[in-house]
Parts: C-alpha cells; sequence; structure tokens
C-alpha cells in the first residue's frame, strides 16, 4: 500500500484533484459558516445585481445571495452525488461478485436484468424513476444509484471472472472457507481498485444527473438551493443577470472536472503496467 | 502393508462442452478410469505431460472439482459421499500445495493473515494461540517471525512456496497433494523446496502425491510413481524398477528423453511420432496405440487390462513382459 501512497503522491493531478475535492467538501460541510447570508433569505431591493461588497456573486431574481446558495448547492450535489454512487457500489458489487462467481444461469439472469437497465438512457430511466416514486432528494439518491448499478455489476463481474480461477481462490476452497468468506475476504478485496475508478468517474455523472433532474424540476424542489435549479431559474433572466447562470455553471464544472480528473489519474496509479516504475 | 490412506478406484472426470444451441456436446476425457493406492507415509507421483489429467485427478480428490464417477476412499471413506459440512471437516486431512507462487498467495493480505486463515477457518485455539502456531509454522518451513506481517509481493518465488508449503501444514494434514510444486522455481530453489518438503514428511509423517512431469524431480522425491497418458494411468511400480525396468513403451520413450548429466554417455532417445490426442477424441483400443513403436493388431481394437508384471509393478499393456526391453537401454 505504501507504493500507492508514493506514486499517488509523485502524481501532481491526482493530488491537485483531491485537494480540491476537499476543499468543496470543506465548503460543503462549513455551509453554514461560510456563507455570508441564509440561502432562503430575500433581500427584496437588491434583486438580480451584479458583485458588490455585501454580495460578492451578485444576487438572483429574488434578492437571494448567489456565492450563499452555490456554498450551500454544494452539499446538495455532494450529498446526492455520493450517497447515490454508494448505493449503486453497494448493490453493483453484490450483483457482480454473485453473477461472476457463480456464473450459469445466475450469471445470465442477473446480466441480462443488467442489460435491460442498461438499454435506457441514464437520464430517461432516473426520469422514470423519479417520476414513479415522485420528486425529493432520496427520491433523486434512489433513482440515480439504480441508474448507475448496471455498471458496477459489469466492472465487479469482469474482475470476478478474472480473480476466481486463480490459484489463492483454490486453495480458499481446499482449506474448508465457505462461499460468503471466498467472496468477501478473498475476491472483494481484489476488486476495490477498479471499484474506486468506477466511482469517482460515477461521481460526477451522478452529480451532473442530479443536476439535470433539479433542471426539469424533478430533482430538488426549491426553495432549496441546487446547482441545477439555479441554473434552471437563471435560464430567464439570462441576458439581465449572467452571473445567476454562470456562477452555478462553473461550480459544477469545476466539480465534476476534479472528480474525472481524479478517477483517470487514479486509473493510471492503479495500471499494472506503470507498475515498478 | 498397512491400510492404504487413500484409494481412488476407477475415477473418472468428463468434462462436457457446448458450442452452440443447436450443437452436440463434446465430451472431453480429462480423467478416464483412474485407479491408484496411496499408503499412509510414502510419496507417490504422478507423472505424464501437460495435459494428461494428473492436475485434474489431484483436484477430484480433494472435490474442487467434482468427478463424474469412481471412488474416492480417504481412510476408508468415500469422499464423494460426503456432505458440504463433511466434506469442509475432511479437507482439514488432505491439503494441496500449488503449481505457481504467484497465484496461489492473496496479494491483500500478510502472510500472517494467509496462515491464520485456515486456523479461523476450523476455529481453532484462540487468537494467541493461533498467532502462536503461525509464528512456530513459519520458522518450520526456513522463514522468520518478522515475515508474517509482510505482503506476498515482498517475497521471491521460493519463499512463496515456502509460504505456500506452511499454509498447507498448518492444520497438520495427513495427505498433501503437491501440484508441481516446483515446475515454476529455479533449479537451484527447487533442490531447496524438495529437501524442505522431504524434510517435514519426516518430520509430521506426511503423505505425498506429487503430481510433476519433470522425471528427475519425480525420482529424487518419490517411493512409487503413476504414469498417466490421456486420462489413464499406464503404469504403476515402485520407483526402482519403473526406472531401471519400465515395460510400457509410453514410460520407455518418457525415460529415455530425461538428459544424463553426462556428456560421455550417450542415450538413445525414442522419438514418438504425432502429437498428444485430443482428449474429446481419444483413439480407439489402446489410447497409445496411434504413438507406439510396437503397435500391434489388437491394439486397434481392444483397450488392453491392466497386468501385474511383479508385486506391486502394474501395466496397462499388449505386450508380454520382456518384449520390449531389448531396445531400450
Amino acid at each position: 500500500m505504501s507504493t500507492f501512497r508514493k506514486r499517488f503522491l509523485a502524481n501532481k493531478t491526482a493530488v491537485f484533484c483531491s485537494v480540491l475535492l476537499l476543499l468543496l467538501c470543506l465548503m460543503a460541510a462549513l455551509a453554514p459558516v461560510l456563507a455570508p447570508h441564509d440561502p432562503t433569505q430575500m433581500f427584496q431591493e437588491h434583486r438580480m445585481e451584479g458583485s458588490s461588497g455585501d454580495f460578492m456573486l451578485g444576487t438572483d431574481q429574488f434578492g437571494r445571495d448567489l456565492l450563499s446558495r452555490i456554498i450551500y448547492g454544494a452539499r446538495v450535489s455532494l450529498v446526492v452525488g455520493v450517497s447515490a454512487v454508494l448505493v449503486s457500489v453497494v448493490f453493483g458489487t453484490l450483483f457482480g461478485l454473485i453473477a461472476g462467481y457463480f456464473g450459469r444461469w445466475v450469471d445470465g439472469f442477473i446480466m441480462r436484468c443488467m442489460d435491460v437497465l442498461f438499454a435506457f438512457p441514464e437520464i430517461l430511466l432516473a426520469l422514470a424513476i423519479v417520476a414513479a416514486l415522485g420528486p425529493g432528494t432520496f427520491n433523486t439518491i434512489m433513482a440515480i444509484g439504480i441508474v448507475n448499478i448496471p455498471i458496477f455489476t459489469r466492472t465487479v463481474r469482469g474482475a470476478v471472472l478474472s480473480i476466481k480461477n486463480l490459484e489463492y481462490v483454490e486453495s480458499a476452497r481446499a482449506i474448508g472457507a465457505s462461499t460468503k468468506r471466498i467472496l468477501f475476504l478473498e475476491i472483494f478485496p481484489n476488486v476495490t481498485a477498479p471499484l474506486l475508478v468506477q466511482s469517482s468517474l460515477a461521481i460526477s455523472g451522478a452529480i451532473l444527473t442530479e443536476s439535470a433532474l433539479s433542471f426539469l424540476g424533478l430533482g430538488i424542489q426549491p426553495p432549496d438551493p441546487s446547482w441545477g435549479g439555479m441554473i434552471s431559474e437563471a435560464r430567464r433572466y439570462m441576458e439581465l443577470a449572467p452571473g445567476m447562470i454562470i456562477w452555478p455553471c462553473l461550480a459544477m464544472t469545476v466539480t465534476i472536472l476534479a472528480c474525472n480528473m481524479f478517477g483517470d489519474a487514479v486509473r493510471d496509479i492503479l495500471d499494472p503496467r506503470h507498475r515498478g516504475k | 502393508m498397512t491400510k492404504p490412506l487413500l484409494e481412488i478406484k476407477s475415477l473418472t472426470k468428463h468434462f462436457t462442452s457446448k458450442q452452440g444451441f443447436f450443437s452436440k456436446e463434446k465430451v472431453v476425457r480429462a480423467v478416464d478410469g483412474v485407479n491408484l493406492t496411496v499408503y499412509p507415509g510414502e510419496t507417490v507421483s504422478i507423472v505424464g505431460e501437460s495435459g494428461c489429467g494428473k492436475s485434474t485427478t489431484g483436484r477430484c480428490i480433494l472435490r474442487l472439482i467434482e468427478p463424474t464417477d469412481g471412488e474416492i476412499l480417504f481412510e476408508g471413506n468415500d469422499i464423494r459421499k460426503l456432505n458440504e459440512e463433511d466434506l469442509r471437516r475432511t479437507r482439514r486431512d488432505m491439503q494441496l500445495v500449488f503449481q505457481d507462487p504467484f497465484a496461489s498467495l492473496n496479494p491483500r493480505k500478510t502472510i500472517g493473515q494467509i496462515l491464520e486463515d485456515p486456523l479461523i477457518i476450523h476455529e481453532i485455539g484462540t487468537a494467541q494461540e493461533r498467532r502462536r502456531q503461525v509464528e512456530e509454522m513459519i520458522e518450520i518451513v526456513g522463514l522468520s517471525k518478522q515475515h508474517l506481517d509482510r505482503f506476498p509481493h515482498e517475497f521471491s518465488g521460493g519463499q512463496r512456496q515456502r509460504i505456500g508449503i506452511a499454509r498447507a501444514l498448518i492444520l497438520r494434514p495427513k495427505l498433501i497433494i503437491a501440484d508441481e510444486p516446483v515446475s515454476a522455481l529455479d533449479v537451484s530453489i527447487q533442490a531447496q523446496i524438495l529437501n524442505l518438503m522431504q524434510d517435514l514428511q519426516k518430520e509430521f509423517h506426511l503423505t505425498y502425491l506429487f503430481i510433476s512431469h519433470d522425471l528427475s524431480v519425480v525420482r529424487h522425491i518419490s517411493d512409487r510413481v503413476a504414469v498417466m497418458y490421456l486420462g489413464k494411468v499406464v503404469e504403476v511400480a515402485d520407483k526402482r524398477s519403473l526406472y531401471e525396468k519400465p515395460t510400457h513403451p509410453y514410460t520407455q520413450a518418457l525415460l529415455s528423453a530425461v538428459p544424463v548429466p553426462n556428456p560421455h554417455v550417450t542415450t538413445q532417445r525414442i522419438i514418438l511420432e504425432g502429437d498428444l490426442p485430443s482428449p474429446a477424441n481419444p483413439p480407439s483400443g489402446c489410447t497409445f496405440h496411434p504413438r507406439c513403436r510396437h503397435c500391434m493388431e489388437i491394439c486397434r481394437t481392444t483397450a488392453p487390462p491392466v497386468r501385474e508384471l511383479a508385486p506391486d509393478h502394474f501395466v496397462s499393456c499388449h505386450l508380454e513382459d520382456g518384449d520390449t526391453n531389448g531396445s531400450h537401454t
């Protein structure tokens, strides 16, 4: 593990992105301290203003402070992104382990179900699930989580297929280990690397899907601030107050880029072809 | 002799492969009626070229691969009739040492964890007792306590194979099935591991079933040798009579291929013609007949019976004893 740490620290992209993500998390966690105003408080006499001393990024059509709303919006984006991916990781790993290890009809059944989920465009499926469950933070998380399960199932299944015939798995069986033990203590620790890469890439996708759902009015409900919702509202006032749409878009771009680049960097670090460098 | 520890009777493993939905099932006869008896304390080797079914035989004995047919009697109990729980308990008494020391240790576990796992699975001792046993075992195989907190990738091939042996030994089994345990190692390391295995055999009264394609290694370690060809045992004998008086034409060909470490001795090599036939479509009669130098009419049609030439020397060939010995010297 120490070699992983060394190579991680040597990779500038990885370090930069992880610092950026850490700052974003801190920002979300400390939102009540950092935000200069209540994100839902309306200053009627300051509607759609540009940046000023009191409102650093300006205000929206109701006179709410944009900076405070972006800071609070980070909470929504990160919480929804991370929890949705957590849902997909848990179920995807479970299905992938079972499908890969048992093979035969179990594998066929699980993978055909995943193919069905895969067949729908991501956003359409999320929309359908939210439409069925109703809008709200929890339902948004579940919808995005379910949509991403097939990716993780495939990732894990592929890794399990290559590992399950290795001799150390056979040796665990020869010793008399139970199937549960083999799956979770012998095989699972060896699929964490592709899982980690896939997760960081999926988080950015989940954040994007959440914004899209909020943009369409099916995600986080107003007046709670979310980046997607802010962009949606700003659409009509773009010419009058460009800051309203620029700042939340910028926040989202930075977050998604950081997640993606982090994932790419980790994949490079874990790639066996780079080993021994 | 005493009661056998392991008795294999007409063990058979057929793999079926289906290529398409409508195509006919193909049957690969990987192991086709193997009989073998192993007595406590001895080392029996199975030799043969790759694909002859020797590894499959080893794995069938542990039921890591379910045999298609036959009996596997371990201390008189048929392994094939055991239920899941009894099988788990019986596996304490028979362990496997693997060929590839790089694939046989989980890269995410420390050596200490790898060695302790068997004890945890079989609920042996408290945490301290287990730790003590693990420390004892790592020293028995010639490594030290400091190695326990390291990961497999920090070790060389020979050291890893020692760890693999320690893992197999920690449950104090009676039978060790060693599947090509030294063929992935350098020659100098091979000797160390073989000597270690012989020392351990004396210390723990182990019985080895040694699977190998290397005849020099087999000669070094075995008491008795079984030669396999295309899923069948063609000749079984104690080491001495097999190496000095090989009877089956296949055994003769194999032995003639062993290099002699003396440049002044020229040996006559028996070159086998053709390739190993596919076990999916074995030849009729004696499966060796297309490559045999002494092929007769009967060989093409009838599978040879097993004959006892001398006490404990069994061969499955139509040739009468003595017919072929003149040609091999």
